[in-house]
């Protein structure tokens, strides 16, 4: 399943448009926060972020009819998304940034934790993409290691052995000196 | 499944779904203590991950798509305009040839109910309030300065009405949403209430234009007439019966 199979075939009456309305507008509603969040961990920005679920649901909409089974509608997205994340950066260079200088937003439900996201946060910005992204998606997304395998076009040993890496590095970032991940038992 | 196993795939997806690992760790003390320490380093992660989505999100994807919809469709109208331009001269000519009658124009009512009940029927779903800004900007794109600005507007977009121009809002009004278009260039003479296609409707003669309500029922279209009479004309005009 791909988003551009279906892109030159629009059906374009009123009554496909309305009836395909409600689907689109089910998935805008389910998936966005999540979408957001992947995007904002690929991207480290809040606007990119936004522009980037954006452009992903214009394109899905567009596709819609490549979508067969709505339970199969957040790997899509995801794959979706990932691939509107790298033409943004085909179309014209980007003003990089590295994501680990970012500031990172800390919705945090109260101030004793406050300091516990900010620590964790910093340390998984610090992570190399490789290993940020099929964390990402095992954490936030859910998906298992074979569903990230096929999304990224890798073996399931790879993402394993990434997924693996990912946790120890963060582990090894925790360690390194920060006092109050240590406090929170987090490292 | 021996310790090394485990703590591998602890590593790489602490979820523990395989059955081995689960026997496993119902037998090992060493790695039910590091599964405990992976839990709450797992929950940790999620909520660090869940970073705030912003508010309203999920509406201004609906908005950008509806938008972005509207314009392919005239896109794709200009793009086959030949095509449109030449079947239309066709279907004239067969029709001038086989009777000589002429149809009567659709009334704005018919334009308005139709205009709803297309691609833009999902409007009526949105809830969150559009800035008031845009609303003016809408207005005066169509040479309407608002002595006042409605809050409790969840949708706005300058629209076509068959030859006409409008601005079409929708008032969510507790969940029974009402359209509101204002046609600046129609000039109706007095109120006329209609139904068309299970809807109620409503025409009113404002300013130099007309207001058209059209909803479900027409419990809210004197409110909303009156909101709507109080922003285009004032309430100065009000309280001198203009109405």
């Amino acid at each position: 399943m791909t988003d551009s199979a279906s892109e030159g075939r629009n059906p374009r009456s009123t009554a496909a448009v309305s009836n395909r309305q409600p689907q689109f507008e089910a998935l805008v509603r389910a998936h966005s926060g999540e979408l957001y969040r992947y995007a904002y961990w690929l991207c480290g920005q809040d606007a990119l972020a936004q522009d980037l679920v954006q452009e992903t649901f214009l394109r899905a909409w567009r596709s819609l009819d490549a979508l067969r089974e709505n339970v199969a509608a957040k790997a899509w997205l995801s794959t979706i998304l990932r691939r509107e994340h790298a033409r943004l950066y085909e179309r014209k260079p980007m003003p990089t940034t590295d994501i680990s200088e970012l500031e990172l937003p800390d919705n945090a439900p109260g101030p004793e934790h406050r300091g516990e996201d900010a620590v964790l946060r910093a340390a998984i910005a610090k992570l190399d993409a490789k290993y940020r992204e099929p964390l990402v998606l095992q954490v936030l997304g859910g998906f298992s290691c074979e569903e990230i395998a096929r999304q990224l076009q890798l073996s399931e040993a790879a993402v394993m052995t990434q997924v693996f890496r990912a946790r120890q590095k963060l582990k090894a970032l925790l360690d390194g000196g920060d006092e109050e991940a240590h406090l929170h038992g987090l490292s | 499944m021996d310790c090394l196993e485990f703590r591998r795939l602890l590593g790489s997806d602490p979820r523990i779904s395989d059955r081995a690992a689960r026997e496993h760790l119902e037998s090992c003390p060493f790695c039910t203590d590091a599964n405990a320490r992976a839990q709450a380093f797992e929950s940790g992660l999620a909520q660090a991950m869940a970073v705030l989505v912003p508010t309203g999100l999920a509406d201004r994807i609906l908005l950008a798509q509806l938008t972005g919809e509207r314009q392919h469709q005239r896109t794709s109208a200009r793009r086959f305009g030949w095509i449109a331009l030449a079947a239309a001269a066709c279907m004239a000519l067969a029709i001038g040839v086989v009777r000589h009658e002429r149809a009567a124009p659709a009334s704005l009512a018919d334009l308005v109910v139709a205009h709803i009940n297309g691609p833009e029927h999902a409007a009526l779903q949105l809830r969150a309030p559009v800035a008031a800004a845009s609303i003016e900007r809408a207005f005066a794109d169509r040479g309407v300065h608002l002595k006042s600005v409605p809050t409790e507007v969840s949708y706005v977009h300058e629209c076509p009405i068959g030859a006409y121009r409008s601005v079409h809002m929708v008032m969510p009004e507790n969940g029974a949403p009402v359209s509101v278009l204002y046609v600046v260039d129609h000039g109706s003479i007095a109120n006329t209430d209609f139904r068309r296609d299970g809807m109620q409707g409503r025409e009113v003669p404002i300013a130099n234009g007309t207001l058209v309500l059209a909803a479900q029922t027409d419990n809210r279209f004197d409110a909303v007439e009156h909101t709507w009479r109080d922003a285009i004309e004032g309430p100065a005009q009000v309280a001198a019966g203009s109405r």
